[in-house]
């Protein structure tokens, strides 16, 4: 046995890795993400692209479309990190041995690392099928930075929630509407003025707010959503 | 070798409308302790009281490292436990399952320790996934789990179900040797399951909602 005992960034770390290693042997979690990401994205340049707008007049309408698509791909996998476990049965080993902000913060590392995996392939895609610009990439980086964290570390914290609920999925659902929209708002906001050029940082500072209240909040509540 | 003991006190567990048992009490310091009772009877909830799974309606658990008493943290690695509803990654070998669990309480076990566990529940040689594992398979790696984290303490419940002969027999010597040291609970339906135990806790029949105390 060791004698250097790992800290918590190395435990949340060693979820974060199992996590990716189930879903790289199981595949089909991961491609059916990237399937929905690839389908949603073809069918929204072929809706759009009869209305023959310009790309200027779009930008409103592109960065919502850009954040429904991001949304609706993660939402697939979001709520599963704990409810996994509930049940496949591995979360009493889980809970045994190792405490709920642990297990916490490793997956939302995981949801957080599979939705910027997301916006990589599907936000330069999204800009070629819709021709659409971006005037500031470090706007749309930040924002995509930001509002990814939050949306991992809101709804990994809900799957922790409702993991042992009975009727989870529809739990999710509920709880997650009034806590994710006041994420989306800044977040579209924030897109939009990075598309245009016109960066003031209001809505980022919102998101960078909503990031930190959930990530204390979570930190906080961890042991009380998860353990008995 | 650290000395460690375990000791319940009055515990009782009620769920709603349906008490469990009441006024559980007693103290192990090494050997082992046998819970026997009937299905339904509270065992496995006892034994995850005892392993911090759960809470209980009242009493207290209490276990101590050389004469210093364990924080709840503490106790996640220092008490050992396996019980039937136990599960694995199925993906991953058990090799690797084991390798995960140990990282991520903070005890990383080195390769050859993995291989001299898994070697003494007799899965030295089991390296495919998990979900091609037999019952018996899985119930000789739940077992491997409890040892892990080099526990003080070593919580069984259900250790022989589904074990065949051999398994039996690596489950009994594995028992034997922790319990020179450490304070071994094993909990199963039939006494006779249980091997060398040295104090009895029996619990009575299957629970009638009027409530119960063990005997």
């Amino acid at each position: 046995m060791s004698e250097r005992r790992p800290g918590f960034f190395s435990r949340a770390w060693a979820v974060c890795a199992k996590d990716a290693a189930q879903e790289l042997r199981r595949r089909v979690a991961i491609a059916s993400i990237f399937f929905f990401a690839a389908t949603a994205l073809a069918l929204v340049s072929y809706a759009v692209g009869p209305f023959g707008l310009p790309p200027e007049a779009r930008s409103r309408l592109d960065a919502s479309l850009l954040w429904v698509i991001l949304f609706f791909s993660a939402a697939t996998s979001l709520p599963r990190a704990f409810v996994r476990e509930e049940e496949t049965g591995t979360g009493l080993g889980l809970r045994k041995v190792a405490p709920g902000v642990v297990v916490l913060a490793g997956k939302a590392l995981f949801n957080f690392l599979l939705f910027l995996a997301i916006a990589v392939l599907s936000v330069p895609a999204f800009s070629v099928l819709l021709e659409w610009q971006v005037r500031s990439p470090a706007g749309l980086a930040a924002v995509v930075l930001l509002g990814g964290w939050g949306l991992s570390i809101v709804s990994t914290f809900l799957s922790a929630l409702v993991a042992r609920a009975g009727q989870r999925n529809v739990l999710f659902l509920v709880v997650s509407f009034p806590l994710l929209v006041p994420l989306l708002l800044p977040a579209i906001a924030a897109t939009i003025q990075a598309s245009e050029g016109a960066v003031d940082g209001t809505p980022l500072r919102v998101l960078a707010a909503y990031d930190g209240a959930a990530t204390c909040a979570a930190y906080l509540l961890a042991a009380v959503a998860w353990e008995d | 070798m650290a000395s460690a003991r375990i000791e319940a006190i009055a515990l009782e567990k009620s769920f709603p409308g349906r008490p469990l048992f009441a006024d559980v009490s007693f103290a192990l310091d090494r050997g082992v302790l046998a819970i026997v009772g009937p299905n339904g009877s509270g065992k496995t909830t006892l034994v995850k009281i005892l392993a911090g799974l759960l809470t209980p309606t009242a009493g207290t658990v209490r276990v101590e490292r050389d004469g210093r008493l364990l924080s709840a943290e503490e106790r996640r690695s220092a008490v050992g436990w396996s019980g039937p509803d136990l599960a694995f990654y199925p993906e991953l070998t058990a090799r690797e399952n084991l390798d995960f669990f140990g990282r991520v309480a903070g005890r990383p076990a080195s390769f050859e320790d993995i291989r001299s566990l898994l070697g003494g529940v007799g899965l030295a040689e089991a390296g495919g996934p998990v979900e091609h594992f037999s019952t018996g398979m899985k119930q000789r790696l739940r077992i491997a789990f409890a040892f892990l984290l080099r526990p003080d303490v070593v919580l069984l419940d259900e250790p022989l179900s589904g074990v065949d002969a051999d398994g039996r027999r690596a489950v009994a010597a594995l028992v034997a040797d922790a319990a020179r040291t450490m304070p071994v609970v094993l909990a199963a339906t039939a006494r006779e399951e249980l091997p060398d135990a040295t104090e009895v806790l029996e619990f009575a029949g299957r629970n009638t909602g009027q409530g119960k105390r063990y005997k």
